[in-house]
């Protein structure tokens, strides 16, 4: 099943088959809110419990990559605390749910997009989100949908945050 | 770099994601089996815990005060002792309802505003708890002791409930989640768990700014 369904077509895949499709969105996400590998694999976990515990009421109403952005970018902001020693339902798997395998040799396309994961972990928490959602490629009213704001908020804060990242990319070529 | 560019190395990446992140199909197997916790039912949890625990207090509180009428500053000592607590259960109460009705799949806005209105009220039942510090240094007296007391006595009494009734008017004010002074917020961050309350405003603040 395609992530960009139409609405009120409620999930008929398999939760592995869905969670192997919305990998792209959870790696991402969880890149843009922690720098450190352990940390970002912790969110990971998190946003895939966090996927799984809500997935079976997944009713439709809007189309279930937006679903899905709101899920893991939630899970980002507000649950996920690197601070607090979670008690989650990790200590009850014998193992690891995900493995993140590094490249020994990364290629330049590779620094830039690490770059531009640095200056997006430099921005506000909102900006931080938008941005994620502007280089996704999702349309301002989408934006608005996952966001709960205006599309003409939305489309304001996009402005403001392509002057920002612009900015930012010049200073560094200097 | 224009805005082409930028969207292309953030979608080249796509590709590399299936090689760099695999999911372990057995360990997902697992969880689907287990019943899988959640920091929020946690915190619900702790919630409905500590409103037992008032509870128990208020009924202990109560008896005692029931048993002691004779006792006017003892029986109203804790009858505000008491009525401060009703008021954090009670709190303690309407987080709870608004912590069952947060839906984590709603739009970032909705959850972000539920959880504010949870930790702002979290941080004032706090505030408002300490307002109770001076009923504690009264409830000891009895008729007997405020006839002979003696003015040195009194005197001292009086400095201490002084003291106690300023400190916690004072923390109340300086605590506030409103207060602009940075020093006394992030104590209270530190102290009184405020930094997710503090979060969660900034982050409704910036969203709504469109200026």
């Amino acid at each position: 099943m395609e992530m960009n369904q139409q609405i009120n077509d409620p999930p008929s895949i398999h939760f592995e088959q869905y969670l192997e499709e919305s990998k792209g969105i959870i790696y991402k996400v969880a890149s843009s809110y922690c720098k450190d590998a352990d940390d970002r694999k912790d969110l990971i976990q998190e946003i895939i419990i966090q996927l799984w515990r809500a997935y079976r009421r997944y009713n439709g109403s809007v189309k279930l990559s937006t679903w899905t952005y709101r899920v893991a970018l939630n899970v980002a902001i507000s649950y996920y605390r690197k601070d607090v020693k979670r008690k989650t339902i990790m200590s009850d798997l014998p193992g690891s749910l995900v493995d993140i395998v590094a490249d020994k040799h990364p290629p330049d396309s590779e620094e830039k997009f690490d770059q531009l994961q640095q200056f997006i972990s430099e921005l506000k928490e909102v900006d931080r989100v938008l941005t994620i959602l502007y280089l996704e490629d999702k349309s301002q009213k989408e934006i608005a949908e996952i966001m709960g704001l205006s599309e003409t908020n939305v489309s304001t804060k996009i402005g403001r945050i392509k002057e920002k990242l612009r900015v930012k990319f010049q200073l560094s070529n200097h | 770099m224009n805005e082409a560019e930028l969207k292309s190395i953030w979608q080249s990446y796509d590709q590399k994601i299936d090689k760099i992140l695999a999911i372990n199909k057995e360990q997902l197997q697992q969880l689907q089996k287990v019943k899988a916790d959640t920091k929020i039912q946690s915190f619900k949890r702790n919630h409905v815990r500590v409103m037992l625990l008032g509870m128990l207090w208020i009924f202990t509180l109560a008896f005692l005060a029931v048993n002691t009428l004779d006792n006017t500053y003892f029986v109203v000592s804790l009858s505000g002792i008491i009525l401060f607590n009703i008021f954090a259960v009670l709190i303690y109460l309407r987080h709870i309802i608004i912590l069952g009705s947060i839906d984590i799949a709603q739009s970032i806005n909705q959850t972000q505003q539920k959880l504010a209105k949870v930790y702002e009220s979290y941080t004032n039942s706090g505030r408002v708890l300490l307002l109770q510090a001076p009923f504690f240094c009264t409830w000891w007296y009895t008729e007997e002791l405020v006839q002979n007391g003696g003015m040195v006595f009194w005197i001292i009494q009086l400095i201490i409930v002084t003291v106690f009734t300023f400190l916690s008017i004072f923390l109340f004010i300086k605590l506030s989640p409103s207060n602009p002074s940075n020093k006394w917020r992030n104590w209270s961050n530190k102290y009184f768990g405020a930094y997710k309350l503090q979060k969660a405003m900034d982050f409704l603040k910036a969203a709504e700014d469109e200026n």
